[in-house]
C-alpha cells in the first residue's frame, strides 16, 4: 500500500523555534478552517471567497466549473456558445486549481487582441495578477503568465516555453488550432503540460474533422485516428453529416462542455440602434473634402513603396491604445509602413475637429517635402477657422432631455477632452475614462459614474474588460472601423446582467467615411444586432487578409464594395455554421463520468 | 459538509473579531464593524446554518459556497498555527466518568484517579495524487501517552493559553502516520487501484492510438502494392503489346508513388513515435504521490481520569473528548 511521507513545513518549524504561539481562538479557527476548506470531492467552489467583491457568477458557469473539476481532470474543451462567459468559467477553474494547490505555474495563450482583456478580467474579477510575456525570460521568472500565441510561437519564445513543465495551460480561441500544420498547433502540442483547458465558441467552423483535430490535440487518441473516427461517425466525405450522433455526443461529453444560450435560461437584453446622420456645415465639408483629397494623394504615392503589414502586426495594432498607436505609427513610418499613419489621420479628422487639427499637426511633423508642408498648413488654417463642431453641437442637443446615465465612446483622447469640456459647459456632470489613467483613477471614475455623474466619456483602450451594465445608453461619437471594436464597446453594457434593453446611438456625418462604414458595411450585415460575440466569428470568416481597417480605407478611397461583400458572405457562412453546430451539439448532456 | 463544525467556526470568528451577535430560533443577528460592513456591503448580518430556515426567511445560509462564509474561512485557511493550551477542569467531569463507565461493560472492581496529562494535538493533511485525481483528508489527532486518538470534537472544548513550551518530539510522527495509514487504509488502497487502472487506461489509449496510426500508414502502402499486383496481372494477360506497355507504365508510376509514400511515411512514423514518447513521458510524471503536511500543532494539558480495573485493564477517560482509551 502507498506509504505516507511527512512533508516538513518551514513555517511550522520556524514558529516552534520562535515560540510564536497562537491564541486559543485563532488556533481553533486555523484548525477548523483547514478542515472546512479541504473537501474531498468538489461540491463547492472553495476559492469563491477570494474573488473580487460582487462578481456575479451565473449558475451554468458554476455548474461547468464543477463539472470540469470533477470529471475532466486534466484536459477539457470549454465550448460554450458566445456570450455565456467562458473566460469567467476558465477563471473559476483556474482559481480552484490554485486554491487546491493543483496548479501554480499557469500559462494562458490568447490572440494578441485579447491579452489585455484576459489580464484585466482575471485581475478585476478574480484578484489574480497575470503578467504579459513580452520577453521570454518572463516564462521562467513568473508563475502566472499571459502570452499572445503569435509571440509565443516565435523560436525565441518557444524555446523557453517548451523547456518548462506547466501545471496548467489555457488556450483561448482554440478553434484557431484546427490545422495541424500551423506553428500555433505545434506550439501547443510541444508544451509540456499537466493540465490543459481549451476555450472556443466555435468548435465547428467548417466540418467535423476540425473538431476531431482540435480534440486530438487536446487529448491525443481520445477520438481515435481520423480514419476510425470518420468510419464511426461521419457520413460524407466533406464532414458535414454525422452518424451515430448520440454515441458521438456521449463521447464528446467526456471531454468537452457546450452550454447553449437557450438552455441557460438567461434573458439577454435587446439592442435598439439609432443612427444620427448629420450634415456638415459648408466650412466643415470643405475642410473634410480637402483633407480627404490630401489623404488620397498621399496614399497613392506611398502605396507604391510600402511593404505589406503582417497579420501578427495587425492583431497587435488592434489591441493598442491611442497613445500606443502613435508610438507604433512612428515606428511603422521608420519601417516604411505608411498607410497606417494615414488611416490614423483620417480617423481623427472624422472623429472631431479638435482631434483632426491635432492629427494634422502631428502628421505635418513627419513630412519632408516643403510643398506638402505648405498645403497641410493651409488645411490646418482652414480647420482652425471653423467655428463650430457639428457633431459636438448635436451631441449636446441629444443629451438635453436625457435623464438616464449615458456612456459616450470615442477612439481619441483629443475628442474625449473636447466632448468633456463642451458637456461641462452645458451643465452636464461628466467623468472621463481612458487608457492613460492609473487603475486607481479608473476605479474612482467608475465609482463617480455609478454614484453622481450622468455621463461617462470613454476611449476604447480605457474601457477594455470593464463591465458597465448599470448603464444602458451608449453613444458612439465616432465609429471604430474594426467591427470587433464596436462589438467590444457594445459589450461593455450589453452583457449578462443587463436588465434593460440597450440603446445605441451612432453619430456620423453624411458623405464621410463614417457614413460609408455605417451604410455600406455595418448596416448591410445588421452588425448592431448580431448576437453577443458573434462578430468574432464573422471576422474570422473574412477572406480579405490583413488589417480590416486598411481594407475599409482602400475600399472607401477606391469607392468599391469588396470589403462589404466579404463581410456579407462571412455573415452567411456563420449562419450555415450555426445550423451545422446545432445538429452536432443540440441536446448534448453532461453526465458525470463514473 | 458538517454544519456543526461550520457553526462553531463562525461563532469563534465572531468572538475573535469582537462582533456581537444574538441567536434566536437558530437565526443569528450580527452587528458588523466597519471593516466587515465594507466587505459584505451591509451593516447587519442575519444568517443561519439551517437550510430550511434560510430558504423560508430568505436570509444568508452560512455554509461552504456561501460568499460570506467562504470569506470568513479564507481568512484562516492558510494559517499554520502552533499553540500551548490547557483545558480547564470541569466539576461535571467526575460525574461523567461514572456515568459512562457502563459503556465498558466491565463487571470487576475499579479505582478512579485524577491525573494531569500532556498530549500533542496534530492536524495533518494527507494528500494523495493519482493519475487523474487528487484526494485530501484532514484528520485531527491527539497523541497522548503513546496512543493516537481521533480528536474531531476537541475544538469544542475550552482552551486556555498555557506557558508550557512545546517540545515536538520527532518520535511521535511514526505514531500518527501509522494511525493515518490505518484510518485511511480503505481509501489509500482504492486510490492506489484507481491510479493503476487510470494509468493503464491512459497508456492503452496512447498505445492504441499510435498502433492505429501505424496500421493506417501500412494500409496506405499495402493499397499501392495491391494495385500494382492487380495491374501486373492485367499486364500478363494483355491482348496487345501497346496495352502491356501502358500497364507497365502505370506500374512504374505506382512503384514511384509507393517509394515516395514509404519515404513520407517514414517521417510520419517518426512523428507518431515522438508524440507517443512525449505522451508517455508526460504520463510517467503522473506518479502516485502521497504527502502529509502538518498544519497545526499544540501541546494540550488536560485532566484525565485513570480507571484501573482489578483484571489489570487500565483506561484513561478524556473528559474533553468524552472517550475512554485502553492503555497498553
Amino acid at each position: 500500500m502507498v506509504s505516507l511521507n511527512i512533508k516538513k513545513i518551514p513555517f511550522l518549524e520556524h514558529a516552534l523555534k520562535e515560540k510564536d504561539y497562537a491564541s486559543p481562538t485563532v488556533f481553533k479557527l486555523a484548525v477548523l478552517a483547514k478542515q472546512i476548506a479541504s473537501v474531498e470531492t468538489v461540491n463547492e467552489l472553495i476559492a469563491r471567497s477570494t474573488y473580487a467583491d460582487k462578481i456575479e457568477i451565473m449558475e451554468h458557469q458554476t455548474r461547468t466549473a464543477l463539472h470540469v473539476l470533477n470529471n475532466f481532470s486534466h484536459r477539457a474543451l470549454l465550448a460554450d456558445e458566445v456570450g455565456l462567459g467562458k473566460t469567467i468559467e476558465a477563471g473559476i477553474i483556474i482559481k480552484e486549481y490554485i486554491a487546491r494547490k493543483l496548479a501554480d505555474k499557469i500559462l494562458i495563450l490568447t490572440p494578441a487582441t485579447l491579452k489585455f482583456q484576459w489580464q484585466e478580467e482575471l485581475r478585476s474579477k478574480f484578484n489574480e495578477h497575470f503578467v504579459i510575456a513580452d520577453d521570454p525570460s518572463t516564462y521562467k521568472e513568473t508563475n502566472r503568465i499571459i502570452a499572445s500565441i503569435d509571440t509565443a510561437k516565435t523560436e525565441r519564445h518557444k524555446k523557453v516555453l517548451t523547456s518548462i513543465k506547466w501545471d496548467l495551460i489555457v488556450v483561448d480561441e482554440a478553434h484557431k488550432l484546427k490545422n495541424s500544420t500551423t506553428l500555433n498547433y505545434k506550439l501547443v502540442k510541444d508544451i509540456e503540460k499537466e493540465r490543459c483547458l481549451m476555450l472556443t465558441a466555435t468548435p465547428l467552423q467548417n466540418n467535423i474533422f476540425e473538431l476531431w483535430a482540435l480534440l486530438d490535440l487536446l487529448h491525443p487518441g481520445f477520438l481515435e485516428t481520423k480514419a476510425k473516427f470518420t468510419s464511426q461517425y461521419v457520413q460524407d466525405k466533406d464532414g458535414l453529416k454525422v452518424k451515430n450522433s448520440i454515441e458521438l455526443q456521449e463521447k464528446l461529453s467526456k471531454i468537452m462542455i457546450r452550454n447553449l444560450r437557450r438552455d441557460t435560461g438567461i434573458k439577454f437584453a435587446e439592442r435598439h440602434v439609432k443612427t444620427h446622420l448629420l450634415d456638415y456645415s459648408k466650412e466643415e465639408m470643405d475642410f473634410y473634402t480637402e483633407a480627404i483629397a490630401f489623404v488620397r494623394k498621399q496614399y497613392e504615392e506611398i502605396k507604391k513603396i510600402e511593404k505589406d503589414i503582417s497579420t501578427e502586426e495587425t492583431e497587435e495594432l488592434e489591441s493598442l491604445s491611442e497613445e500606443e498607436l502613435h508610438v507604433m505609427a512612428s515606428r511603422y513610418r521608420q519601417k516604411g509602413l505608411l498607410t497606417f499613419a494615414l488611416i490614423m489621420l483620417t480617423r481623427q479628422i472624422t472623429s472631431s475637429l479638435q482631434a483632426g487639427i491635432h492629427a494634422l499637426q502631428r502628421y505635418k511633423e513627419t513630412l519632408d517635402d516643403p510643398k506638402k508642408v505648405t498645403s497641410l498648413e493651409a488645411l490646418l488654417l482652414r480647420a482652425q477657422r471653423i467655428s463650430r463642431d457639428r457633431k459636438l453641437d448635436y451631441l449636446t442637443k441629444l443629451l438635453k432631455n436625457e435623464k438616464e446615465k449615458v456612456i459616450i465612446f470615442t477612439t481619441f483622447i483629443q475628442s474625449q477632452k473636447i466632448i468633456d469640456l463642451e458637456l461641462k459647459m452645458n451643465g452636464f456632470k461628466t467623468v472621463i475614462f481612458n487608457g492613460v489613467m492609473t487603475p486607481e483613477e479608473k476605479e474612482a471614475a467608475i465609482q463617480q459614474f455609478k454614484s453622481d455623474a450622468q455621463v461617462l466619456i470613454c476611449t476604447d483602450a480605457g474601457s477594455e474588460g470593464r463591465n458597465l451594465q448599470f448603464a444602458h445608453i451608449l453613444i458612439n461619437f465616432d465609429l471604430p472601423w474594426n467591427p470587433m471594436r464596436l462589438e467590444q464597446r457594445i459589450g461593455r453594457v450589453h452583457r449578462i446582467g443587463q436588465k434593460q434593453d440597450v440603446e445605441i446611438h451612432n453619430i456620423a456625418i453624411k458623405d464621410t467615411i463614417e457614413a460609408y462604414i455605417l451604410n455600406r458595411l455595418y448596416e448591410k450585415i445588421n452588425l448592431f444586432t448580431v448576437s453577443i460575440g458573434e462578430m468574432d466569428m464573422i471576422l474570422s470568416e473574412l477572406t480579405t487578409k490583413g488589417s480590416i481597417e486598411k481594407s475599409i480605407f482602400e475600399s472607401y478611397l477606391k469607392n468599391d464594395d469588396i470589403i462589404a461583400q466579404d463581410l456579407s458572405q462571412a455573415k452567411e457562412k456563420v449562419e450555415e455554421i450555426k445550423k451545422f453546430d446545432e445538429t452536432i451539439f443540440s441536446g448534448m448532456i453532461h453526465e458525470p463520468r463514473t | 459538509m458538517n454544519p456543526e463544525r461550520s457553526e462553531l467556526y463562525v461563532q469563534l470568528y465572531f468572538e475573535e473579531h469582537k462582533l456581537e451577535y444574538k441567536v434566536k430560533n437558530k437565526i443569528y443577528s450580527i452587528k458588523l464593524d466597519k471593516t466587515h460592513q465594507k466587505w459584505y456591503n451591509r451593516s447587519n448580518l442575519v444568517c443561519t446554518f439551517d437550510p430550511i430556515i434560510a430558504a423560508k426567511e430568505k436570509i444568508e445560509h452560512l455554509q461552504p459556497g456561501n460568499f460570506i462564509f467562504d470569506s470568513m474561512v479564507a481568512r484562516y485557511a492558510d494559517i499554520t498555527a502552533i499553540g500551548s493550551f490547557s483545558i480547564p477542569v470541569n466539576k461535571r467531569d467526575l460525574l461523567d466518568v461514572n456515568e459512562k463507565l457502563s459503556e465498558l461493560h466491565k463487571t470487576c472492581r475499579y479505582t478512579i484517579e485524577e491525573i494531569k496529562a500532556k498530549g500533542h494535538f496534530v492536524l495533518p493533511e494527507v494528500i494523495i495524487t493519482t493519475a487523474n485525481h487528487k484526494y485530501r483528508w484532514v484528520i485531527p489527532q491527539l497523541i497522548l501517552n503513546n496512543n493516537v486518538i481521533s480528536a474531531e470534537s476537541l475544538m469544542k472544548a475550552t482552551f486556555l493559553k498555557s506557558q508550557t513550551p512545546i517540545n515536538f518530539d520527532e518520535k511521535i510522527t511514526p505514531l500518527f502516520t501509522t494511525f493515518l495509514q490505518k484510518e485511511l487504509q480503505k481509501d489509500l488502497t482504492l486510490a492506489e487501484k484507481e491510479h493503476e487502472q487510470d494509468m493503464n487506461d491512459l497508456v492503452e489509449i496512447q498505445r492504441g492510438h499510435a498502433e492505429n496510426q501505424y496500421a493506417e500508414l501500412k494500409q496506405q502502402e499495402e493499397k499501392i502494392n495491391t494495385k500494382i499486383r492487380e495491374i501486373q496481372d492485367k499486364s500478363m494477360n494483355a491482348s496487345s503489346f501497346s496495352l502491356r506497355d501502358k500497364y507497365n507504365y502505370e506500374i512504374k508510376l505506382l512503384k514511384k508513388k509507393g517509394e515516395e509514400l514509404i519515404e513520407k511515411n517514414k517521417e510520419k512514423r517518426q512523428e507518431i513515435k515522438e508524440l507517443f514518447d512525449h505522451q508517455m513521458k508526460e504520463l510517467q510524471s503522473r506518479e502516485l504521490q502521497s504527502d502529509v503536511k502538518i498544519h497545526a500543532l499544540a501541546l494540550i494539558e488536560m485532566q484525565v481520569f485513570t480507571v484501573s480495573f482489578t483484571d489489570g485493564d487500565v483506561y484513561w477517560y478524556l473528559p474533553s473528548l468524552q472517550q475512554f482509551i485502553l492503555q497498553n
